[in-house]
Order: C-alpha cells, then structure tokens, then sequence
C-alpha cells in the first residue's frame, strides 16, 4: 500500500489549526503505512488515509520556558517560543528567582505566521479567522494564537459575530461611510501614536494596524456566494458558554470555519475548544461527574478515570472527524477540499496527570496540496515541534527555515514531505 | 515593598523560611513609612514644599463595562454593545489592567460594529441629544453639538482641529443625506477615536518626569475609579475652572460621587472580581447528590454577595471587620428558603439575620463556597487558596510539573478532610498543602452547594484549622467562623485589601514608587475603622492618583 498523496491543485492552500485540552492518549500502533489507530480514536477510521500520526516530538520550547506547563505548553503549542517572564500573570506573592512571574509568549503563532505571509493571507478578506469554543477568558492559560511577541490574537467565540464578519456584507455606502470615518479616526491614532512611548505606544500600534486592516477589507471585492460557496446556516445556542452548549456551539463554528475557506475568505484559521486546563462538564458522557481537568489529574491507576479521559477524548476526535468530513465534501477540482488543507490538532500537554510536554500527540489531517502524504503513523525520537511548524509553513508557501525560538528548531522535519 | 513569593518548601523548613519574608517585608514596610512621612509634612496642596512620587501610569484602553457605562452617560443608550466584545484580557485577576486591555482586529471591527448600532439609535431621538435646533442653522448647530458632544465624549475640550475633522465628516455627509446622517458620522468617529476608547493623558506643562495632572485628567480618573464611567457634568464643571487640581476639592467630588448609585455598580464589579465569585452562575451540580440544588440558586448566590457588600460599604457600618463577620446576610425568599432562615417574604433582598455560630460575612456564603468547590465534594485546597490570594495577598506557586496531581476519591466512609490529609503525607505535597489545606477544612461544615452540613458522609466534621506561614496572622481556629473573626482583625488583610484596591483602580500591580502612596491610603483606612468608602477617597488624595511619571 502506497501513501496516499494528492495531486498539487491551482486550488489555495489552507491551514487550521484544533485545539482541544489537558492532554490524549497514544494515537495508534505500528509504524509508516502500517498502522492502527488507537481505539479511542475509533471515530476517525473513516480518514485514516487522510491522517498524519506525529509520535515522539516534544514541545522542548515548553519545557525551557517560565511558567506551569499548561500556561507554556499552551503558549509555545504554535509558536515554538518560551513565555515571557513580564509580571502579568500574578496575583501577587511572585519572586522572579523562582520564575512565578509570567506574561505572553515570545513570538508570532505559525497561523499568525501565515497570515502575515505575502501571497496568503493578504490574497483574501481576512487574514486568517480565530474561533473559539466557550473560551470565554482572556489569560495565558486561554491564548494559542499571537500576531506577535506579546500580542496575544483572541478567538471569536460567538457563532453569529463570526456570521455577520464573514457574510454581513455591506451596501457600497456602507463601505463608503466607513472608510471615510475610519480615516478621520486613523489621523488621531497616529498623532496620539507620535506621543507616546514603550508600552503604551505598542498597545496604540496594534490597535492602529487592527484599523488599518479592516480599512483595506473595504475596498476588497464583497462576499459573493456561488458554486460551493454559499451562506452558510447554523444554530446557535442561547448560552454559548454553558457546557450543555459546548457541542453545539463548536458544530456552527466549524460549518462557519468550512464555509469561510470554501468561499476564500481566509485561507488560515483555527478553532480552539476552551481553554487549556478545560474544565468543561462532559455531564453528557455518561457517568462523568467531574470537570475534564480534574479528571486529567487522576493516577493511572484509576480505570475508570482513565477509561473517561478517552471517552472525552474520543469525543474530541469525533468532531475532528466532522471537520474533516465537512472539508472532504466540498469539491475542488478532481479531489476536496481536504487535499488542500492541513488540519493541525495540538494539545497543551501530552500526558494530564503528569503535565508531561514531551511525546506530544500532534496529529495532521490533509495533505496540504499535496506536500504531505497521508495516511501513515510517523515515530521520532524527541524532535523539537519546531521543525513540525517550519514543515507546516514550508507545505503552505512560506519558505522559512527556521521558526520560533531558533535554540529549539533544526529545519524541517524529517520525512514528513515523504 | 517587593512582594515576595511563597517558597513552597519542604515540610521541616517553612516556618524558618515564613519568618525571613515576614522580616523583609515588616523592615520594608518601615521604610516606606518613614520615607512618605518625611515626604509628607506639607498640606497635600503644598505641592513646592514636597517630592511627589507616583508610579507609572499606563495607558488604559476602556473595559466593556466602562464602554458600556460610557455610551449610557453619553447617548443615553442601555443596550450594552460591549457585552458582545472580545473579553478583555485578566491580568492579575482584574479586567480593567493597562497591561491586558489590547486590541486586536476582531475588536476594533467591533468597535466599528457598536458605534454604527449606536449612532443609528442615536438619531432615533437626536432632538434630547442636541443642544440646538438645526432647522434655522444646521450648521451653527452641528458645530455646537460637535463642541458639546466631543467633550463629554474626550472628556476635554476638543481642539480646533479636532472640530474641523468632525465637522468636515459631519458636512460631507449631509450634503447628500442630510443633517442627521451627517452627525451620525460624527457620533460614530467619536466613539471610534483613542481620546474616547482611551484615557490619553499629558499632564501639566512642567519641568521634570513628574508631572501634575491637568483638571480634566483628574475628572476623567476620578469618574472611571468611582464610577466606571466618564465625568458628569458637574465634574467638568470642577475641571473647567480648574479647581479639581486642589486636593481638597477632589476628595469633595469623590465623597459626592460615592453618594451616586453608580458608584454602588463599580464596587460591585470590584467585588466579584476580587472575590472571583463572577462565574458562580456557570457552575453545574448534580441534582441527586444534592437534592437542595437548583440552578436557579446560582444567580441568587452571587446577588446576595454582591448585595450583601453593597449594603456594608454603602448602607452599613462602612467596614472591612462588618464584610467579614456581620452576623446577618441579604437574601429574598427563595435564598432564605435555601438556607433554613426566617424573614424574607418576597423576591426582593433584605437584611437577614443568621445564626452567628454557623455564619459570619461574606466568607460562608454560598457564592464563594460553591466557586471553591469540586462538583461533587468540597475542596479544602481550592478553599484555602482563596483565603491565602484574595485576602492576605499571597500567591501560590503552581505544583511542580511532572507530577501526579490526583483528587482524592470520593469514598464512603470517608470524610473529606480524612481523604485529603492523606495527600499531605508526600513530603513534595506538604510544602504547600500545609498552607493551604488547614484553612480550607474550616470550611468542611458547608457542603459544595454553600449549605451547612453537621456530618461528612454520616461521619462527625472536625473543621479547626491553623493560619501557618502569614505575616501576622497566624494561628489555630475552631471553624470558617472563627477565621473570619480572626481575619477582620488583621493588619495583613486590611493590607491585602488596600492591595487589591489599588489595583483595581489603578489598573496596574502596585511598585515601589507607590510605597508612599500605599501607606497614605493605608493610615486612612485605618483612621476611619476600616471603611471602604473613606479608603477610596483617600486613594484620590495620593501622588499616584495626581500625578504622572513621564514614560519614554
């Protein structure tokens, strides 16, 4: 059996970025073509020939950086750099001898990365989309994505202010009025930018950049639906942030996700469920009576737990499956539109009850055009997820060599391409 | 002043450890001290006579709720756009924090979205917003509505260029669509421009880093500290004749604007925040575990907190010592009902008197004991947690990495306290159980859901404890009732809420430029008994309330 690789299209390639918390269990058995997928897993058998098992990469940059291992797993998930050690995440008692202080992480995030890139995210609406799922708090435990060192970006959690950002399109005056206020606005950004020093300027640049993008959208052509490309319809629950929501509101976001790369409006997105340390009620998973968190943390020996913490993770899997379903049913040229993205599904840690940032379980969906064969099981030996990052922006376009903290980065990783 | 972390250590070295910090912090605390009262023997308005030493000040972006307040004051407008913004960033357990209040693409669109949605409404009844009738001079009119509107909005003056941009959108716009589509353009630049979504300030002319604060700046510190909000009118009338700069007229304004309900909706905000009791409503619990809940109750939970304050610092005694122990909560009929008590008849909350042997202040109420609850059993670590952060101010490290964290099982036949004294066998767990544990299980006599128990799973609860590794505070108590005695009685704490105070209203961690600041507001909250409201007026007195330190 030959890996399946598809055929590189005229098709824009795209990247999404899941994110689901506290941890997973080994991904399958075997080694190259021959593989199993682990039982949990189970819900994606039908796309195992679209899949890429990562085993044996670690998160080193995490493990060098300040702060515990769900604030730097998480910070340096996507952009291979350590956490600051700025006094943000503190409430008080914080000595820097012992590195309890902890700000953002160091660099951009390898979406971040890609929307910046010429020939990406400037070829469309929007640069890149962040949806969330019941995030709700801003903090380093909640941040994957960051335009920049400190800059952390903030997901879009509601599924209706995604629609209307997506697909409210505005009348022509509408573009008009907008433009002509926003300039009359920009001019006291930057005369107030000129005043300003360190910190406070930084805060007033991004906002002026953020401006700045939305000013040039307007004069970008409208959405308009045609073939595969149509407004899409979604529910959405009254509280997005109840658990009881949580499948839901993840379900409409991901139809929005799908619908935005089918339409070209972005070509990088992610969508992140909560936050690391998620501590959502799977109250739906029946017999589970305590928060994913809190379970995370039980011994190995405890089966029941354990047998939860796949049940959750299976579920996990199970709308990884539905993403990946809803990208292989729209059709692009003699293949889908799977073929031309990679779906990267990243977790803050490998192991919950251990914290562990090493063995992590990244899993790829996609072949990216073509750059990735799919459909194969792939054993390191404690590589840098550095090198997963720069493979990533290499498949999408972005000829890099090295990306994050270069001190935890040797280049591309191996054999991924084939 | 530098605060000091927790070491954590191991079991055998804690107290020696426990005893260097205190010894730091008491000589530092001394010294700074020494240095304000040196510093300060002038009036406060003598401004030659002394050196004034601020910390720095931030530019603050505005937090939803102070977006939302703002267009409420501004256009009258309840709808509460910002509800629907991207949460602003928690920074030491605060939303309204300099270092978090950043902007990204998604919330300046946002931005855009809310001032579009609240011009419209606004020209729904533009006749109550202008200070004019358009009909005989549109023109003449709009200029003085920019005039007006800009400076409620700037919270300032607007310059003469500032009014010919808004002026020049407004006319443009109104050739073609007329006088209200012209001033719905300048309604929305406005609430899109930083002198709306930010406190910009200069400062005085002067010499030097340290700068005065003009009047107008000090008008729009003290309506955002005390009201979360932007100047009245009467506020920039104080800032218009420059009188504000005096001391004792801030602190005449500051009294006065206590006395406004919107103060009480500012010091609610701070209080579940500090408290973290703003997502009780989101807990779940298990119906057959715990026959008494309903979700209901959760909204119910926080309200009697949030009230219950309400009623001390505004209503009551004022004080920190009443928080902590009054022998009485605030609850309707539903939430009385929940608790076994006599006397409310209605839904609306009133002062109820509870049994002062089971309760004592906020600290036994159902919002904080159900928030640092697991949902199926109580959390002696969790409780302990939030005595030692929220009240005497000191973090604890996170566990160490790459190792087992397991929550005991519930068991039968097991009391809590008995399943989590088997954790603090581990010597690496000890370190730092051995401050929080003993704490929490003073609460073991109120269940996850906030209700008393007189047993854990059928067995007696021993719910004594011991305060160990605190500055001043250490000690042995017999219950969550004693501790809350013992608590309002300490100077840590009365500290630790000067701390958290400051950073609320500052919008930024506390530094050692503000030693003399600190120890301003500390000698005032001590002089009043402890009051809250005296404590906040006399952060407004302070060098780090009117001046700022130059940043370049």
């Amino acid at each position: 059996m030959e890996p399946r690789r598809a055929s590189a299209s005229a098709y824009p390639k795209r990247f999404i970025s899941f994110f689901s918390a506290n941890g997973n269990f080994a991904q399958g058995t075997g080694d190259g073509i021959a593989f199993e997928l682990a039982p949990h897993l189970a819900a994606l058998e039908p796309h195992k020939s679209e899949l890429t098992l990562l085993t044996g990469i670690n998160n080193e940059v995490a493990v060098y950086s300040p702060g515990d291992n769900h604030q730097k797993g998480m910070g340096g998930m996507l952009t291979g750099a350590k956490l600051s050690t700025e006094p943000i995440f503190c409430q008080a008692l914080c000595d820097p001898g012992t590195q309890l202080y902890v700000g953002w992480a160091t660099g951009p995030s390898i979406d971040q990365h890609l929307a910046q890139t010429p020939g990406i995210g400037d070829q469309t609406r929007l640069r890149s989309l962040e949806l969330g799922v019941g995030v709700e708090i801003g903090n380093v435990y909640a941040r994957m994505s960051y335009a920049a060192a400190g800059q952390p970006v903030p997901p879009e959690d509601d599924p209706l202010a995604v629609f209307s950002r997506l697909f409210g399109n505005a009348s022509p005056d509408l573009r008009a009025t907008r433009k002509s206020v926003l300039d009359a606005v920009m001019a006291d950004y930057t005369s107030l930018d000129a005043k300003l020093g360190g910190e406070d300027r930084q805060r007033l640049d991004a906002h002026l950049t953020a401006i700045r993008e939305i000013e040039k959208g307007l004069s970008k052509a409208p959405f308009q639906p045609n073939g595969v490309c149509q407004i899409p319809s979604y529910d959405r629950p009254a509280d997005i942030y109840a658990d009881a929501s949580y499948e839901a509101v993840g379900k409409a976001q991901m139809d929005l996700l799908v619908m935005a790369l089918a339409c070209d409006l972005t070509r990088v997105a992610s969508i992140q469920w909560d936050t690391s340390v998620s501590n959502v009620l799977f109250s739906w998973i029946p017999g589970i009576v305590e928060g994913h968190h809190d379970i995370s943390h039980h011994a190995d020996g405890d089966a029941i737990a354990q047998a939860q913490l796949q049940q959750i993770n299976g579920w996990y899997a199970e709308r990884f499956a539905y993403l990946l379903a809803a990208l292989r049913a729209v059709p692009e040229g003699e293949g889908t539109m799977l073929d031309n993205t990679v779906v990267l599904w990243s977790n803050e840690l490998s192991i919950g009850n251990i914290h562990s940032l090493f063995d992590m379980h990244w899993m790829l969906g996609g072949g990216c055009g073509g750059a990735f064969p799919t459909g194969r099981l792939l054993r390191y030996d404690g590589d840098p997820h550095n090198n997963l990052l720069v493979s990533i922006a290499n498949a999408m376009g972005s000829p890099i060599q090295t990306f994050g903290d270069p001190e935890f980065c040797t280049g591309p990783l191996a054999r991924l391409t084939g | 002043m530098k605060p000091r972390a927790l070491p954590c250590p191991a079991r055998n070295a804690k107290h020696a450890v426990s005893r260097r910090s205190t010894h730091r912090t008491f000589a530092a605390f001394a010294a700074a001290l020494t240095v304000s009262s040196a510093a300060c023997t002038g009036h406060l308005d003598d401004a030659p006579l002394r050196t004034h030493e601020p910390g720095p000040a931030p530019l603050r972006r505005l937090t939803r709720i102070e977006y939302d307040h703002a267009v409420r004051d501004l256009l009258g407008d309840t709808t509460e756009p910002a509800r629907a913004f991207t949460p602003d960033l928690e920074v030491l357990g605060f939303d309204d924090q300099a270092a978090g209040l950043t902007v990204s693409p998604i919330q300046a669109a946002q931005y855009m979205a809310a001032a579009e949605a609240l011009s419209a409404n606004a020209v729904g009844h533009l006749s109550t917003l202008l200070p004019c009738n358009p009909a005989p001079d549109a023109e003449g009119c709009a200029r003085r509505f920019i005039e007006r509107f800009g400076k409620k909005a700037y919270r300032r003056p607007l310059t003469p260029a500032e009014k010919g941009t808004l002026f020049a959108l407004f006319d443009d716009r109104q050739r073609t669509h007329g006088f209200e589509a012209g001033i719905e353009l300048v309604i929305q630049a406005v609430l899109q421009s930083p002198h709306f979504l930010y406190r910009v300030e200069e400062g005085l002319p002067s010499d030097g880093d340290i700068v005065p604060l003009s009047s107008y700046e000090l008008a729009t510190r003290l309506s955002f500290f005390l009201w979360e909000s932007i100047p009245d009118d009467e506020l920039l009338r104080a800032a218009d004749d420059g009188s504000l700069v005096r001391a004792p007229v801030i602190a005449k304004e500051a009294e006065r604007m206590l006395r406004d309900p919107k103060a009480r909706e500012a010091v609610e905000h701070f209080h579940e925040q500090w408290l973290g009791i703003a997502h009780v409503d989101r807990i779940e619990r298990d119906r057959h575990q715990f026959p008494a809940y309903n979700g209901d109750l959760r909204a119910l939970w926080k309200q009697e907190t949030l009230t219950f304050l309400d009623h001390v610092v505004f209503d009551g005694g004022g004080g920190l010592r009443e928080m902590l122990t009054a022998p009485y909560t605030m609850s309707n009929q539903t939430l009385a009902g929940f608790y076994g008590l006599e006397g409310p008849k209605g839904d609306a909350f009133e002062v109820t008197p509870v049994d002062p042997a089971k309760r004592a202040g906020f600290l036994t109420q159902a919002s904080l004991l159900a928030v640092t609850s697991k949902p199926n059993q109580t959390s002696p670590v969790l409780r302990g947690k939030m005595v030692r952060e929220r009240l005497l101010c000191q973090r604890m490290p996170p566990p160490p990495s790459n190792m087992p964290l397991t929550l005991p099982e519930v068991l039968p036949g097991t009391t809590t306290r008995e399943r989590f004294e088997a954790h603090r066998q581990n010597p690496a767990c000890a370190g730092c159980h051995d401050l929080l544990d003993p704490i929490g299980y003073t609460f073991e006599h109120y269940d996850p859901i906030g209700a008393f128990r007189d047993d854990d799973s059928g067995l007696p609860i021993d719910a004594t404890g011991e305060i160990v590794g605190s500055v001043s505070t250490d000690g042995e108590v017999r219950d969550a009732v004693e501790l809350a005695h013992v608590l309002a009685e300490s100077d840590e704490v009365r500290d630790c809420v000067v701390k958290q105070w400051f950073r609320f209203g500052f919008g930024r961690a506390e530094q050692s430029a503000d030693a003399a600041s600190l120890a301003e507001a500390k000698r005032a909250f001590a002089a009043s008994g402890y009051d809250i409201r005296a404590l906040l007026v006399a952060f407004t007195q302070t060098d780090a309330f009117r001046f700022r330190r130059r940043t370049h």
